[in-house]
């Protein structure tokens, strides 16, 4: 059953490679979050009737009635939660992509080492394409368009380069120069934008402050993003190397 | 002889099933990353907030 094991082989992965990012972001990245957030402004339009019990210090919500985590172990524990759940998403994807190269291109197949360049294809493909150099990763509080225009133009680039990247390595070296074609498309079309940059706080040391802040998490988010995708690349490489067999 | 015709016949539709079964396993996991990553309502964006941000997905 290919699609059993893809998805054993998927938790397994997702499990480590997500579990590791959890706890480099617990240490490296949340405290940048949490210190993001003590400079939040309450957004006007979101809460237009601000009850008493707004005021909760570094505790985000955007909306007053609905649930949110409370601060300390049960919001680490969530932190945690979501990223191996994204971990065993992206290992989904990375497995079955590498079961379908093995299946049928006519490249060597798959090992941990080959997988590893495959993570850092797909670090490009998920970090470096959509967040360096369209929508920079952003601590809260900064001022950013529309959120499903961002979401779908994050989409649109991570599909497109995607592509384009196979392109450049599946295609006849005729056809290769298309690849980054594809993948330069969204960024001509440029990233959704604010009117105006910025941050939501006016106060000029809030901002002094937030933009340090960014410049660390834009850093830090770089760094352990490198370090999941390849750890997932590899680990991915394997499990396909060894578990998962599909039958020509 | 007959032996010989239902295992052709198996392993015609496992090659079918095969590449279906990698677009499931692929499925599963673009909804995975949806919940987790894009979903709009207010209990998966809080409780995936710092996951969120920490993967660089457009948040707020």
């Amino acid at each position: 059953m290919a699609f059993r094991n893809i998805l054993l082989s998927a938790i397994v992965v997702g499990i480590f490679s997500g579990l590791l990012y959890g706890l480099f972001q617990h240490f490296q990245i949340s405290p940048i979050i949490y210190a993001a957030e003590a400079y939040e402004v309450e957004d006007i339009v979101a809460t237009p009737a601000a009850h008493g019990h707004s005021g909760t210090a570094g505790h985000h919500e955007h909306n007053e009635e609905a649930w949110g985590p409370k601060d300390g172990a049960e919001r680490i524990g969530y932190t945690i939660g979501a990223d191996i759940a994204i971990g065993i998403a992206y290992a989904l994807f990375m497995i079955s992509l590498m079961a379908l190269h093995n299946l049928k291109a006519n490249k060597p197949k798959l090992t941990m080492m080959t997988g590893a360049a495959w993570g850092i294809a797909s670090m490009i493909i998920f970090f470096a394409a959509p967040a360096m150099f369209g929508l920079h990763p952003e601590v809260p509080g900064t001022e950013a368009a529309t959120l499903e225009n961002r979401q779908g133009w994050w989409s649109l680039c991570v599909a497109l380069t995607a592509a384009g990247i196979a392109v450049l390595y599946y295609a006849p070296v005729k056809l290769k120069l298309s690849g980054p074609i594809l993948a330069a498309i969204p960024h001509m079309m440029g990233a959704p934008m604010p009117e105006h940059h910025g941050f939501a706080n006016t106060d000029p040391q809030a901002i002094e402050a937030l933009s340090q802040l960014t410049t660390q998490f834009y850093l830090f988010t770089a760094v352990g993003m490198g370090i999941f995708f390849v750890l997932l690349g590899a680990l991915s490489g394997l499990a396909v190397q060894r578990f998962v067999k599909l039958n020509a | 002889m007959q032996q010989q015709a239902i295992s052709t016949e198996q392993s015609s539709s496992l090659t079918l099933s095969a590449a279906l079964q990698v677009i499931s396993a692929m499925a599963v996991g673009a909804a995975l990353l949806f919940v987790v990553g894009f979903a709009p309502m207010d209990v998966a964006h809080n409780a995936a907030h710092d996951a969120r941000h920490s993967f660089a997905f457009p948040c707020h």
